[in-house]
């Protein structure tokens, strides 16, 4: 299974990895300015990106091994497939409850305000081999791995 | 082997999935007291409110049991459990049924206080699918009921919110102090009755019902207070107490539940409970307590059916809320009720509806209340379960970008297996 992670010390704290995270995840997925300006709701990232005095990190979904959001979950929307480890929310089951956000250790769960769903990362299941956020960061301050599951 | 399970909720197909886990071959089988695929309770507010419709009521996907070889009774309760035997007696169709190994999450019954005893064609619970159902019937979007909610904790205001967008005139009666009183403090508990009064739900508290009136349907409440409310249709929502009838002569020891370790195995070795009947003891508080929540239900499932199929699991109790009322969004996790002296309270109030509350005991994060924005929270609830002394970033628990960065700066904590740092 894939894992993304950050060398937080090449992380220059740009919010690059956000705005590709948020166009590729939008109406218009190959165009940044489109997706952020024609599109009827403003494009929602699902990572995050923390800066403070001396560092910063760019993190999303940690598709855990014993995923806490699957097991609070109350509507069954959320799944951890046993052939790929991804985690993942069926956004048509999830009816925006928030249990999830308390559960993830991490944080790395948000609520889309437009749509009120979770939205977490996807590793970019279905758009692209690597995740965008790995493929475009130019310090190359993300890595995906290929782990055993 | 031969797995029992008596129930059908979150904890059953907690079992049912843990089991799966490590023994694909022995024979499983569900005793269902209600007669549906499984389905999850909470949903039944967010049904009758229309945001979701049938199909979106089933907590796994309609083939579950198939695939996970399950043998379903639906419709069946268990009547007697008889350990010596190693069998369960179910009714109406009067089988026995043979186990190993016996789960019980026969969950609870909604509890009815002493003034609303007595049969009322008017008074309806809001704890099952059918009783959603028999209550949405009741209801006409261009002749609103008039409805009193008789309790304001989870449930109760749940209902309440549906019957408010079903454009009924609702009226919550709680007997505490404050709403929610078993998740919130005052503070929170009045920011959310001032934002559901602002959107048309009536809120009583402190004022227990002390009498009904009326014959075959109650035309009246009268509380503590001495006022009449005029009602149409009543409400039950006062809380849920475990369904330990099926328990008698069976020798399990119980309390308020059955009492089970932190395995969630009973005082007999083969028989095990989860969910809402469970008395589960929890290390932080040092006693055995009911945590009557569905995320609980499920890991509480998970960690009794891994352990039914030989697994050493030790389950970590941990209450945790999250529910949106009209719009505004109210969590909570741990310990939040101001009981010992030695307890620190950390809070900030933006805005009308903007609150966060820590309560710390010797440095340590042991509850949180959070009303409004709930960005990252899952963090504050990671450092409860953890215990981590959290000294050194104090004073960052309450900023809005506080995050995995200040996580960093405690050496101690785990940030697990999966944690984003390269290695």
């Amino acid at each position: 299974m894939k894992r993304v992670y950050n060398l937080s010390e090449y992380c220059v704290g740009c919010g690059l990895c956000e705005v590709h995270c948020a166009t590729i995840h939008s109406e218009y997925p190959d165009n940044i300015w489109k997706a952020y300006r024609l599109a009827d709701k403003r494009p929602m990232s699902r990572l995050f990106v923390e800066r403070n005095a001396t560092s910063s990190l760019s993190v999303q979904c940690r598709q855990c091994d014993e995923p806490a959001c699957v097991y609070a979950c109350i509507t069954g929307a959320i799944t951890k497939k046993s052939e790929t480890g991804l985690v993942s929310i069926d956004e048509d089951k999830c009816v925006g409850c928030s249990t999830c956000l308390i559960a993830c250790p991490y944080g790395l769960i948000k609520i889309d305000p437009y749509q009120k769903v979770s939205l977490k990362c996807d590793m970019c299941k279905d758009i692209a081999q690597t995740p965008v956020c790995v493929t475009r960061c130019p310090n190359e301050a993300l890595v995906c791995r290929e782990e055993e599951i | 082997m031969k797995y029992l399970i008596i129930g059908n909720s979150a904890a059953a197909i907690g079992a049912v999935e843990g089991i799966r886990s490590q023994d694909t071959d022995g024979e499983i089988i569900i005793v269902a007291g209600e007669n549906f695929h499984t389905y999850s309770r909470p949903l039944i507010s967010y049904l009758m409110a229309g945001k979701i419709d049938r199909n979106k009521m089933y907590y796994r996907p309609r083939d579950f049991y198939r695939r996970h070889q399950v043998q379903f009774y639906a419709g069946e309760k268990a009547v007697r459990i008889i350990p010596r035997e190693k069998s369960v007696h179910i009714a109406p169709s009067n089988l026995n049924l043979d186990y190993d190994r016996l789960l019980i999450t026969a969950g609870g019954t909604p509890v009815r206080p002493s003034a609303l005893e007595g049969n009322y064609d008017n008074l309806l619970y809001f704890h099952s699918w059918d009783d959603m159902t028999e209550l949405s019937a009741r209801l006409k979007s261009d002749h609103p009921s008039r409805i009193v909610v008789v309790g304001g904790g989870l449930i109760g205001l749940k209902a309440a919110e549906s019957l408010k967008l079903r454009r009924q005139q609702v009226t919550v009666i709680e007997a505490g102090s404050y709403l929610l009183n078993s998740v919130m403090d005052a503070e929170g508990a009045e920011i959310i009755a001032d934002y559901l009064t602002a959107r048309g739900i009536e809120i009583m508290v402190n004022n227990p019902v002390v009498r009904v009136e009326g014959d075959t349907v109650i035309n009246h409440l009268f509380l503590q207070n001495g006022r009449r409310i005029d009602c149409d249709l009543v409400i039950l929502a006062a809380g849920v107490k475990p369904n330990l009838n099926c328990l008698e002569g069976a020798g399990l020891d119980s309390e308020n539940g059955i009492l089970v370790n932190q395995s969630m195995q009973s005082s007999l070795s083969d028989i095990y409970a989860a969910g809402d009947i469970a008395q589960v003891y929890d290390e932080s508080e040092q006693e055995y307590r009911l945590m009557p929540i569905l995320p609980e239900a499920y890991r509480q499932g998970r960690t009794a059916g891994l352990n039914m199929a030989g697994g050493n699991f030790l389950h970590q109790g941990q209450v945790f809320n999250s529910i949106p009322l009209l719009g505004l969004n109210i969590a909570s996790a741990g310990t939040n009720s101001v009981t010992d002296t030695d307890l620190e309270i950390i809070q900030r109030r933006d805005g009308q509806y903007n609150y966060r509350r820590l309560t710390l005991q010797n440095q340590v994060l042991k509850g949180f209340i959070m009303i409004g924005d709930l960005n990252r929270c899952g963090i504050l609830r990671s450092l409860i379960q953890q215990q981590t002394d959290v000294s050194a970033i104090k004073n960052r628990l309450l900023e809005n970008d506080f995050g995995l960065l200040d996580i960093q700066k405690l050496g101690k904590h785990d940030q697990g297996r999966e944690g984003p740092f390269c290695q």
